[in-house]
């Protein structure tokens, strides 16, 4: 039960490994960081984040960190979800709105980036062109949530990946 | 105008956001119940009710959050956890999160002299072979992407940390990336009133 959820798959930890046992230790850890992620990609009141743009913002996120594991299980998620052209194409770090595009969107997609590699950069003036761009306060938390959830995945996945290495 | 907070302190600055903290009258149910843990066991601030816009999160994150910074029994201390969060803290360069885990740290450890090196070397900081396995591994994990490897955990065990131990110290660094995050994006640190 333990090893089933999204940290152990992603991090390839298999029963009887030393990561396996460390987890057996930790599993009121496990439980809440799957509770998070499920909050997280499939909540119950997405607010103005839909399911997949929630995945896609993810899977960017996940790639910027080099993240290959957890890149897959966002695009599966993705794939899973109703996703248009425009949030298949958010999905890819190296994709940059170009000045056609949705002006909400746009400042979402921004803010992720800047979240993602940057965080320090932001300042009010930051928040208040989200706010500018129609991103209501309870989506630039939602956001913030999301992006900050996947930073510390990878970093968990990271570690259990080391012990189990040597 | 208080002034914006700059520089690494172990002075706990004020926190003011950017985002409206909910109104705790206005509050839904699923809000009120989100404000029953908070971080630390602290009071109901404005931080917690600003992540209160996203209960469904939040009733599961402020839980994580306590039980790896002071829960999780046995495993590694609570001052090396707060060395982590202070690790991870220093690389993304939040002002508050990083006062309010090097002054516990210091409370736990009496060791001023290695959050003094931390502020004035940053990532490059000198400190005693066990502080230093414990610094360098979070700021590795820190790092974007991640540039923890094998050298590090030789390191962590050479100094005489268990897997579990190990483990602790990944999730104090790794949640306080996601700490970071939500305190300096959606808020910022003023200093105190000094009279």
């Amino acid at each position: 039960m333990t090893l089933d959820s999204v940290i152990p798959r992603i991090a390839g930890v298999e029963a009887g490994s030393p990561a396996a046992a460390v987890l057996e230790e930790r599993g009121r850890v496990l439980e809440l960081t799957q509770n998070s992620h499920d909050a997280l990609l499939t909540p119950t009141d997405p607010g103005g984040l839909s399911l997949a743009l929630r995945a896609a913002l993810a899977t960017r996120v996940a790639t910027i960190n080099a993240e290959e594991a957890l890149t897959a299980h966002y695009r599966a998620l993705l794939d899973a979800a109703n996703a248009s052209t425009e949030d298949r194409a958010i999905a890819d770090p190296a994709h940059a709105l170009g000045a056609e595009a949705d002006r909400w969107l746009a400042a979402i997609v921004t803010h992720a980036d800047l979240l993602a590699t940057a965080p320090q950069d932001s300042n009010k003036a930051t928040i208040e062109a989200l706010g500018a761009a129609g991103v209501e306060d309870s989506d630039i938390v939602r956001l913030t949530q999301l992006i900050g959830f996947v930073v510390y995945q990878v970093r968990f996945a990271t570690g259990l990946r080391l012990i189990n290495e040597q | 105008m208080p002034e914006v907070v700059e520089q690494f302190t172990t002075e706990i600055p004020r926190w003011s956001p950017h985002v409206r903290p909910i109104s705790q009258e206005d509050a839904t149910p699923l809000q009120q119940k989100s404000l029953e843990v908070t971080p630390s066991g602290g009071p109901i601030s404005d931080y917690v009710l600003v992540l209160a816009h996203d209960p469904e999160t939040l009733i599961h994150r402020n839980p994580l959050f306590n039980e790896i910074m002071a829960g999780s029994p046995g495993g590694l201390a609570r001052a090396d956890r707060e060395l982590g969060a202070v690790g991870a803290s220093e690389v993304n360069r939040c002002i508050f999160c990083t006062a309010v885990h090097a002054k516990r740290y210091v409370e736990l450890t009496d060791q001023a002299e290695v959050i003094e090196n931390i502020f004035q070397d940053e990532s490059a900081a000198v400190l005693p072979p066990r502080e230093q396995a414990l610094f360098d591994y979070s700021v590795a994990l820190a790092a974007i992407p991640p540039q923890a490897n094998s050298t590090h955990i030789k390191a962590l065990r050479d100094v005489g940390l268990t897997d579990l131990e190990i483990i602790d110290l990944t999730l104090s660094a790794s949640v306080f990336c996601w700490a970071n995050r939500l305190m300096e994006t959606l808020g910022e640190p003023l200093a105190r009133a000094s009279d």
